[in-house]
């Protein structure tokens, strides 16, 4: 998973990326240096809670699917992974039109990765 | 004759005779009377104070030290109670978490676990909750020894850091975690901390002497498990900075909702608003019939953008997309105020950003001309 974040994070103006559960535990990441893992998954939590709650008085009982944050120095992806999100940190003038689909692309391969493992996990156990 | 001895026996066993007893001579054996006739005929709270004081007396008794325990459960039980009737008449996220707290206590570890994320749930920004999973794990850490309790302690505790760098006991805890994997490192940096929150406490000072009788100690086999950036987060964390005060603001009037209705008209678009700082709404157009609920959905995700994109350190929030099956949410900062767009799937991105563009533009000139 983490070289899928790695090759992410070789885009054009990607600063890092990571995959946390929905209470902001890290799984995996690939932060650069000014990035710190555990303070960015406990922010982008509490970002994304705050967040998810306020969404669902409007559109309820919807899952939040994608959040684009734009700030002056910077931009925030999140992106549903099903049980997890992708958080990806950009920064100011990434082009994200363009950009979408390689985070979208590594959204759906760690998916895939996610669910190869829990098969073999299954088959293992059995 | 037997009269006599029935009342002696009776004043021997009043909770007067028996403090009388202990003052004079204090003993174990009176202690646990005095306890227990303290339970029958007073409240529990009084036992419990005088339980603690025999505690203190004979430390070493195990005896007492079981009965204090037993006497904590019953005001803990208690407690629980009346929190759960004070959280289904208006829940606080300090209910939580002192809830959380509690089961703790009592041994009750999924029941903790079960009410503190529902407290991070509802409010992601109090770091109590986030606390009182971080003790959970360490109490179980303790009892275990296994290292994924060992990990979630230090990943929850340390998410109660970066939300709170002012907590004494999170920081406290966590030194605690250190010092018992022996990472004496990590664990220095915590008591340096805790040094400065609360100079000259004593179990500060203990912390440290147990460091310093590890320092030549081989590092034990946990503490790989636990990550060594932990400075460069903790500074991250507290050298957020705050939120900037709103200046200005734009006047509500048939304007304003004519400019919003123009946006509100576009292909997809169910409804445009603008919110004052406190969220309040100054206008809007579109779908109104649930105006309150809107209202404070909207004030919710600005002021979550807000708050959160400053402490990430990617600065002031400037503009957001938020997007689910069915709906879109564009939200943008003005400069004294809050913008939110509603709109379905089939909303499009770049005209609602063409229409908003020019919305911003139009409120500027006014500004500048007037």
């Amino acid at each position: 998973m983490k070289r899928i974040l790695q090759d992410l994070n070789r885009t054009a103006g990607i600063r890092g990326s990571m995959v946390m559960t929905q209470d902001g535990i890290m799984v995996a990441a690939a932060l650069g240096p000014d990035l710190e893992e555990d303070v960015v998954a406990a922010l982008a939590s509490a970002l994304l809670t705050t967040v998810k709650r306020s969404f669902n008085q409007i559109a309820a009982g919807e899952s939040l699917s994608e959040l684009v944050l734009t700030a002056s120095d910077g931009k925030m992806v999140f992106l549903d992974l099903g049980n997890a999100y992708l958080v990806v940190v950009a920064k100011r003038d990434l082009a994200l039109a363009a950009t979408m689909v390689e985070i979208q692309s590594a959204a759906h391969r760690i998916k895939n990765r996610r669910a190869s493992t829990v098969q073999r996990q299954t088959a293992a156990a059995r | 004759m037997l009269r006599f001895l029935r009342d002696l026996f009776r004043r021997k066993d009043t909770v007067e005779y028996l403090r009388d007893a202990w003052r004079a001579k204090p003993s174990t054996a009176v202690a646990e009377r005095l306890y227990r006739r303290l339970l029958d005929t007073s409240s529990p709270g009084a036992a419990l104070a005088f339980i603690k004081e025999a505690v203190r007396a004979f430390p070493h008794a195990q005896r007492l030290r079981d009965l204090q325990h037993q006497a904590l459960r019953v005001r803990s039980s208690e407690e629980i109670r009346s929190l759960r009737a004070a959280l289904a008449a208006s829940p606080r996220p300090e209910i939580y978490a002192r809830l959380g707290e509690l089961y703790r206590y009592l041994g009750h570890f999924e029941e903790a676990l079960e009410i503190a994320r529902e407290g991070t749930a509802r409010y992601p920004d109090s770091s109590g909750n986030y606390l009182a999973i971080g003790l959970v794990h360490y109490s179980r850490f303790l009892k275990t020894s296994t290292a994924h309790d060992g990990h979630q302690a230090e990943a929850y505790l340390r998410k109660a850091y970066a939300l709170d760098a002012a907590s004494f006991k999170t920081l406290y805890y966590l030194a605690c975690l250190y010092v018992h994997v022996g990472a004496t490192h990590l664990a220095a940096q915590c008591i340096e901390r805790l040094s400065a929150l609360m100079p000259g406490d004593s179990r500060v000072t203990d912390l440290a002497q147990r460091i310093r009788s590890q320092a030549n100690a081989p590092r034990g086999a946990a503490v790989d498990y636990f990550r060594l950036h932990e400075a460069r987060a903790m500074a991250a964390a507290s050298g957020a900075p705050g939120r900037a005060e709103p200046a200005g603001g734009l006047k509500p009037g048939k304007t304003l909702d004519d400019r919003l209705a123009r946006i509100a008209a576009l292909r997809g678009v169910k409804g445009a608003y603008v919110l004052d700082r406190h969220g309040a709404m100054i206008a809007g157009a579109g779908q109104r019939d649930d105006a309150a609920r809107i209202e404070a959905a909207v004030h919710g995700m600005l002021e979550g953008a807000r708050i959160n994109a400053r402490r990430m350190s990617i600065g002031n929030f400037s503009r957001a997309v938020l997007q689910s099956k069915d709906w879109q949410v564009f939200l943008y900062e003005l400069e004294s105020c809050g913008l939110a767009v509603l709109g379905g799937r089939t909303a499009r991105q770049d005209l609602v950003q063409r229409k908003v563009t020019e919305f911003i533009e139009e409120c500027l000139c006014e500004e500048q001309g007037a």
